[in-house]
């Protein structure tokens, strides 16, 4: 147990700057105002997710921790698509953040900012319009994707923890009946 | 009076040729050559005053280049140079850079932080971006995402 703390202080120490770093790009990018669509008549799409026309995209900004971790920022002048990519170590892991994530993309409507799909490549992505930022406050909006990346590091190593711990206490259980 | 009109296709032809004229930097090759030059010019001056390799690597950018490789080539240099600085310096170099020198890094930051190969270096490159940031403000990070020439 010491060392698992020890591990997550150390882990926490290199975690602060990437999620620094993240917090300033997305107070930057979250810039948005409304922006009716340029194609379509009396239609207002995020024009992040149309991607039509090229002067109302800014450029889209990766910050990769390691392989496995990192953050796309696409902004556009109405929307903005934050894709985050969670760190899967193990198959259990993978198999954890894909039924977390999934669970918590079917109820997106509840998150309101949350995107159905993930960006190809990502884990789980965030749709930021102009019409958020005008009923939301925009730093609360920052914290929250923050504290969701912070979050959902530890909620998967802790439903991790307890698979294990089950599968330990069943395995036991089972074997003692041979035991004598 | 004294106007002299010439033919549309032949003042387009003398226009391009006096561009060329005027501006030999703009073919990909002589880019592609400043860069490569340039790379080999940082790498030397790395045992010496770190400020100056930067100022060096961050000078006059390929932003028009249309090939990848050789705006590559350039971030590499920036890379080697922030690498090679320990953490102390970090804040006297910026000291040293001027405002249109930092809008660059800051785009160099990004474009390298992007980049899965080099995440190695993301953990260096982060102290840079928070001390870069604390000295540039938000200015920096917007101009990179909204700046059409892209580094």
């Amino acid at each position: 147990r010491n060392l698992r703390r020890f591990l997550s202080d150390t882990m926490a120490n290199t975690l602060r700057p990437y999620l620094n770093c993240i917090r300033h790009t997305l107070t930057a990018a979250l810039c948005l105002r409304n922006f009716p669509s340029q194609v379509v008549e009396r239609h207002n799409k995020p024009e992040v997710e149309m991607g039509g026309s090229k002067e109302l995209l800014l450029n889209p900004i990766t910050i990769a921790r390691n392989e496995s971790e990192k953050c796309m920022i696409e902004a556009s002048v109405n929307s903005v698509r934050i894709s985050v990519r969670i760190k899967q170590a193990d198959e259990i892991e993978e198999i954890l953040c894909h039924k977390f994530t999934r669970f918590l993309m079917q109820r997106a409507e509840q998150f309101i900012i949350l995107r159905r799909k993930p960006v190809e490549g990502f884990d789980i992505s965030f749709l930021i319009t102009n019409t958020h930022t005008e009923t939301m406050w925009k730093h609360k909006l920052v914290d929250f994707v923050i504290t969701f990346m912070e979050e959902i590091d530890k909620e998967i190593s802790q439903m991790k923890i307890s698979v294990n711990a089950r599968a330990r206490i069943v395995a036991q259980e089972y074997m003692r009946q041979y035991v004598r | 009076p004294g106007r002299i009109w010439v033919k549309t296709p032949q003042l387009i032809q003398f226009i391009r040729q006096e561009v060329r004229r005027r501006d030999p930097m703009s073919s990909e090759e002589d880019l592609k050559a400043s860069v490569t030059a340039r790379a080999a010019k940082v790498s030397s001056m790395l045992s010496g005053d770190k400020g100056a390799a930067l100022r060096t690597a961050l000078a006059d950018p390929p932003v028009t280049s249309k090939s990848a490789e050789t705006k590559a080539l350039n971030a590499v240099a920036v890379g080697d140079v922030i690498t090679a600085c320990g953490d102390g310096e970090i804040e006297a170099i910026i000291e040293g850079l001027s405002d249109t020198e930092r809008d660059v890094l800051m785009k160099y930051l990004y474009k390298i932080l992007g980049d899965v190969g080099q995440c190695d270096k993301s953990g260096q490159l982060l102290k840079w971006h928070s001390k870069l940031l604390k000295k540039t403000g938000m200015g920096a990070v917007v101009r990179s995402m909204t700046d059409r020439k892209t580094v």
